[in-house]
């Protein structure tokens, strides 16, 4: 229960994403709507996976990705779980298209759903991570109790790992003003939205061994930071989707 | 009488040359993350023989100082070796990348000059990253040395050469009729950590084989010496 085992071909890593499409993914932040930087995030930490698979030439499918996009429905877009050698050779990742509300209880309920037919087979396998990104309030049902559920899912190597990117301003006192020197959300620290509360209560400690390939990336995160990020710049979603990615894997 | 013996298995190599009383032996473990690592684990393999043979400063400066040396034509040679034309536009972007970062190794390497009943012998060895080096002296594993010296966060680079530290340089005399054994191996073959008494050929390759788990996980490398 360390989240030691390294994602490699025989035990690749399981990452589910959870990204909110409502309308207000289309507000701007950085000069850019807030859904192109999570695409662009999205993409970025696809491309980390990439490199972090690649031995010589050839891709070794060291991850299995699925991405459910969510409004008022869930939409599966890759059409189930893909490897990541799958992924590449497509090349880019579907569009994100904002709609309307943002019920990310049914995405969550979606999630359990893939975790717990999943589990069975990847007991020698890392954690599987589920990491939700969302910009505001969820309507519908609340999704606390689903991610605890997940959250107390596990296999040999630990716990499933629930991580939170809040696209928020107004999450923190105070701004973030250089984000690679910054320590993340701790238990204790100040949250100033109701929402983000609710979001630190669905989000997992960062595992040791998470938290030094994010050292290693320059990134300064203190143990017992949680997997939780203010996404109130684009360099914030970016950490959180490395953050997803960070499954130790043999050099 | 000549012997060179050299093996390629995957992004491993082990080289040994011996002449006369002379052993020299490389042990390479490619960085599977780095561009092509077979490529750094086979140019440093056969450079640092070379050097093994050729060299008469021994000293920590004068190899450290090499390790750089050697990294404008390794950087020459790995510009050649462009990603194929087969590969995914974003495969070929990541190796792109990759191969700006240049290729990496992690290794080992050493020299023996074996002791005569007139004149002292010496070993020499340099290593960076996390092959194991275990050595023993009349069946009791005198390993200590190097512990704490293993680190995965050092190697060499066909672009900067050593990376996360110097390299670790050892030297110590040679007693003549003092049985000694010395076990190189990459860590791909890890399961040969706790096991402290000699193991036969047949065991080592069973290990090797790794019937238990399907195979190894990694390429894997092994080289004993014993005189």
């Amino acid at each position: 229960m360390n989240y030691t085992i390294q994602a490699s071909q025989r035990t690749p890593a399981l990452i589910i994403y959870l990204i909110d499409i409502s309308a207000s993914m289309n507000m701007l932040m950085d000069n850019k709507r807030r859904i192109d930087i999570v695409y662009e995030a999205l993409s970025l930490a696809i491309r980390q996976m990439v490199f972090r698979s690649t031995k010589g030439s050839r891709l070794t499918p060291r991850y299995r990705i699925a991405i459910l996009a969510y409004s008022d429905d869930v939409y599966d877009l890759l059409n189930g779980i893909k490897g990541i050698d799958e992924i590449a050779a497509v090349g880019s990742l579907p569009d994100l298209t904002p709609k309307r509300f943002s019920d990310a209880a049914k995405a969550f309920l979606q999630a359990e759903r893939i975790l717990q037919s999943e589990l069975p087979h990847i007991q020698d396998c890392p954690a599987p991570l589920v990491c939700h990104m969302t910009d505001g309030v969820a309507t519908g049902d609340d999704p606390e109790p689903i991610a605890k559920r997940i959250m107390n899912m596990s296999v040999p190597d630990g716990n499933v790992l629930v991580e939170n990117i809040f696209i928020s301003d107004h999450m923190l006192n105070a701004p973030i003003p250089q984000p690679r020197r910054w320590k993340g959300v701790l238990p204790e620290t100040e949250l100033v939205d109701e929402h983000a509360v609710k979001l630190r209560n669905m989000s997992s400690q960062l595992p040791e061994s998470y938290r030094e390939m994010l050292v290693e990336a320059d990134y300064l995160l203190e143990p017992g930071a949680l997997m939780m990020l203010p996404g109130s710049c684009a360099e914030l979603v970016s950490i959180g989707f490395q953050m997803s990615a960070a499954t130790p894997v043999r050099a | 009488m000549d012997t060179l013996i050299q093996g390629e298995n995957g992004q491993d190599f082990v080289g040994v040359h011996i002449q006369g009383n002379v052993c020299n032996f490389v042990l390479c473990d490619g960085v599977s993350m780095s561009y092509q690592g077979d490529f750094a684990a086979r140019y440093l393999g056969n450079t640092l023989l070379d050097w093994l043979k050729r060299t008469s400063d021994w000293s920590s400066a004068g190899f450290g100082s090499y390790m750089k040396q050697i990294t404008s034509e390794a950087t020459e040679q790995l510009q050649q070796l462009t990603p194929s034309g087969d590969v995914s536009p974003l495969l070929r972007e990541v190796l792109e990348d990759k191969q700006r970062l240049g290729s990496q190794t992690m290794y080992i390497c050493g020299r023996i000059e074996l002791p005569t009943r007139k004149k002292q012998g010496r070993i020499w060895m340099a290593w960076q990253g996390d092959s194991r080096l275990r050595y023993w002296k009349d069946e009791t594993e005198i390993s200590q040395y190097f512990r704490g010296t293993m680190l995965t966060k050092e190697r060499w680079s066909t672009r900067s050469g050593p990376v996360g530290g110097l390299p670790h340089v050892y030297q110590s005399r040679l007693e003549y009729g003092e049985p000694m054994r010395l076990q190189l191996y990459t860590d791909g073959l890890d399961d040969l950590d706790p096991m402290r008494q000699w193991l036969p050929d047949e065991q080592i390759q069973l290990l090797l084989n790794a019937p238990h788990t399907g195979g190894l996980c990694d390429d894997a490398a092994f080289l004993e010496l014993k005189w």
